[in-house]
């Protein structure tokens, strides 16, 4: 099942930012750009059920120490990389959460992971439902949709 | 005044902190419904604030947990998650919670629950 | 400044609320003081919305979006173009943007209690014979007001189902109105006020939108009514919702308006104005209501 779902992906990345955050983002057509070797955060839920597949949120570290820095009240110094983990962790919850109310149900969505990666978009046995890039404050963010293939 | 935030996320656990010190609460934190369920029958909770999806004890479980117990029936809860289907709103309401909002929310809107719920908030500072 | 202003919407579901981010215009638009002033009177002669000095960011950042919408590439253009004709929409367009349409569901929640207990009862009692009933939502925004007040009558009145109601809903924005019209709510919007149980009764979701059953949808008739012009025939009302509206109008605009709703609200009819809103020094024939913080009015006997 092909659908587009770019749009609304947009808004509830937008509305997470502005609601949890009160951060800009905005989607861009600029493709993400991994800034150097292992300095990507990438958030990532399963999806089961009626229907397969994954949401993962890449980010740069920066955007996660910042984002973390608000949520905690702190400054991005004094961040940790627990809180940094659990920020975008959280983050891709909710997300995935809302991507679950366009998917056929019954759906369930599995608790976050979050890893460092060299951002590699490769997933054998699964294929890009949706991507969409994100600027935030000059930084890139994406979001993948993946669908695993039905044998 | 004694709020309870259960969620297996540290950030929403900070934030949800800060919102209910904010208006007067005391509040206490767990992890998952097990943590939860161990600290209420140590202290008095006036108000829980419940995530649905934790390991260990999930929020609903918690809820209907909650509930079957008599010495807890003035306690309010609210649950506060990431899932949007309307058949879990109403799952969550016959399960016991009194209100259900959704991830991501906001100060404002979690005070406006409370209000629904019949709480009274006594000061509102930014 | 708020983030209703620095931000704009997307989509026609969130466009409502201060809450709604949306998609950001890389140029940053500025007036000139001609533009501003020419702006400033064009809605003030056609809304009364009263634009103060230093309101500039306010028409920079709304006014910024019809920009992009309507194709011109700045803020000069698009006055010029209102310069020559004044008959093209755009003259609505530029309006609209200007209107604030900050609302959520029971919002201050007071005012519906109060309608629950004791107003709503009472006028059940008092027009047991007719059957008759008005209710006017005179500054609907995005539709939460009126619907608000339709759950609360189906909820807790159903016996007004079956008497002869006029529930007239209005705006004078027709963006507004159509989304009142559709009765369709973002996740942030139902989040706000609505209690859950209502969520469920109440609601369908269709992806991520949230629409209002048909059954409260055709229990009110949406129309556009400028506050600020002579308003048109409407019958006695009930029952009048005019909240936080006057609060962006300046004092004769709204000693005017409350003068017509004077002889549209029944004599034992009610008013309700929004938390900041009142009728001392306006109106001498209104008296406020001992009840707290609903903000309702009635005409002194
Ligand atoms: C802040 S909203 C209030 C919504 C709702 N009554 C509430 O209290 O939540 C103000 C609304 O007044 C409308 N408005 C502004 N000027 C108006 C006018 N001259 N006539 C009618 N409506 C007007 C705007 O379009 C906007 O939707």
């Amino acid at each position: 099942m092909a659908f587009e779902c770019e749009a609304e992906i947009s808004q509830f990345v937008t509305d997470i930012w502005s609601t949890f955050l009160s951060m800009k983002v905005s989607p861009t057509d600029k493709p993400f750009k991994p800034k150097g070797k292992d300095n990507t955060l990438a958030g990532c839920v399963q999806i089961t059920g009626e229907w397969q597949g994954a949401v993962t949120l890449y980010a740069p570290k920066e955007i996660g120490k910042r984002v973390a820095a608000t949520m905690y009240g702190l400054d991005e110094k004094e961040v940790d990389n627990q809180q940094v983990q659990d920020v975008i962790g959280e983050i891709t919850n909710i997300l995935a959460g809302n991507i679950k109310s366009l998917l056929p149900a019954p759906c369930s969505i599995s608790l976050p992971c979050v890893a460092i990666t060299d951002y590699n978009l490769h997933h054998p046995g699964s294929e890009t439902v949706s991507a969409v890039n994100f600027d935030c404050e000059g930084l890139s963010i994406l979001v993948v949709l993946l669908q695993e293939h039905v044998k | 005044m004694r709020a309870l935030i259960i969620d297996d996320s540290k950030s929403i656990r900070t934030i949800l902190t800060e919102i209910l010190a904010g208006i007067g609460f005391a509040v206490e934190e767990a992890a998952n419904g097990l943590e939860a369920m161990a600290l209420i029958k140590k202290e008095k909770v006036d108000l829980a604030l419940v995530d649905w999806n934790m390991p260990d004890m999930n929020g609903c479980e918690f809820i209907q947990e909650v509930r079957k117990d008599n010495a807890y029936k003035n306690m309010r809860m609210m649950m506060v998650t990431t899932e949007t289907a309307i058949n879990k709103v109403a799952e969550a309401l016959e399960a016991g919670a009194d209100e259900y909002i959704m991830k991501p929310f906001t100060r404002e809107m979690i005070i406006e629950k409370l209000v629904l719920m019949g709480i009274s908030i006594s000061s509102a500072p930014k | 400044m708020s983030k209703a202003d620095r931000t704009t919407s997307v989509s026609k579901q969130t466009s409502c609320q201060t809450l709604t981010p949306g998609k950001h215009y890389d140029k940053i638009m500025s007036v000139s003081e001609s533009d501003f002033n020419y702006i400033r009177e064009l809605v003030l002669e056609r809304s009364a919305i009263v634009l103060e000095d230093g309101k500039q960011y306010l028409v920079e950042s709304r006014i910024g979006q019809v920009v992009e919408t309507e194709g011109f590439d700045t803020i000069g253009q698009l006055v010029e173009a209102l310069r020559k004709n004044s008959h093209n929409g755009l003259q609505s367009k530029v309006i609209e943007a200007l209107t604030t349409n900050e609302t959520s569901f029971f919002r201050d929640i007071h005012p519906f209690e109060i309608l629950k207990d004791p107003v709503l009862p009472e006028i059940l009692k008092s027009r047991e014979n007719t059957k008759k009933l008005n209710i006017w939502c005179a500054a609907s925004s995005s539709g939460q007001e009126p619907y608000s007040i339709a759950m609360l009558i189906r909820d807790h009145f159903p016996a007004l189902l079956g008497w002869k109601t006029h529930f007239i809903a209005s705006d004078i924005s027709e963006k507004m109105l159509e989304r009142c019209r559709s009765g369709k709510f973002s996740q942030l919007e139902v989040n706000r006020g609505l209690p859950a149980a209502f969520l469920v009764k109440y609601f369908e979701k269709n992806g991520a939108t949230w629409s209002i059953k048909n059954q409260l949808r055709e229990m009110i008739h949406f129309q556009q009514i400028n506050l600020s012009m002579e308003l048109p025939y409407l019958p006695k009302m009930d029952i009048i919702f005019l909240r936080n509206v006057l609060i962006y109008f300046d004092i004769e605009t709204k000693k005017r308006i409350l003068n017509q709703l004077r002889s549209i609200l029944q004599p034992d009819g009610y008013l309700f104005l929004g938390a900041a809103e009142s009728t001392i020094n306006l109106d001498s024939s209104f008296e406020r209501m001992n009840y707290k913080h609903s903000g309702c009015y009635r005409l002194k006997r």
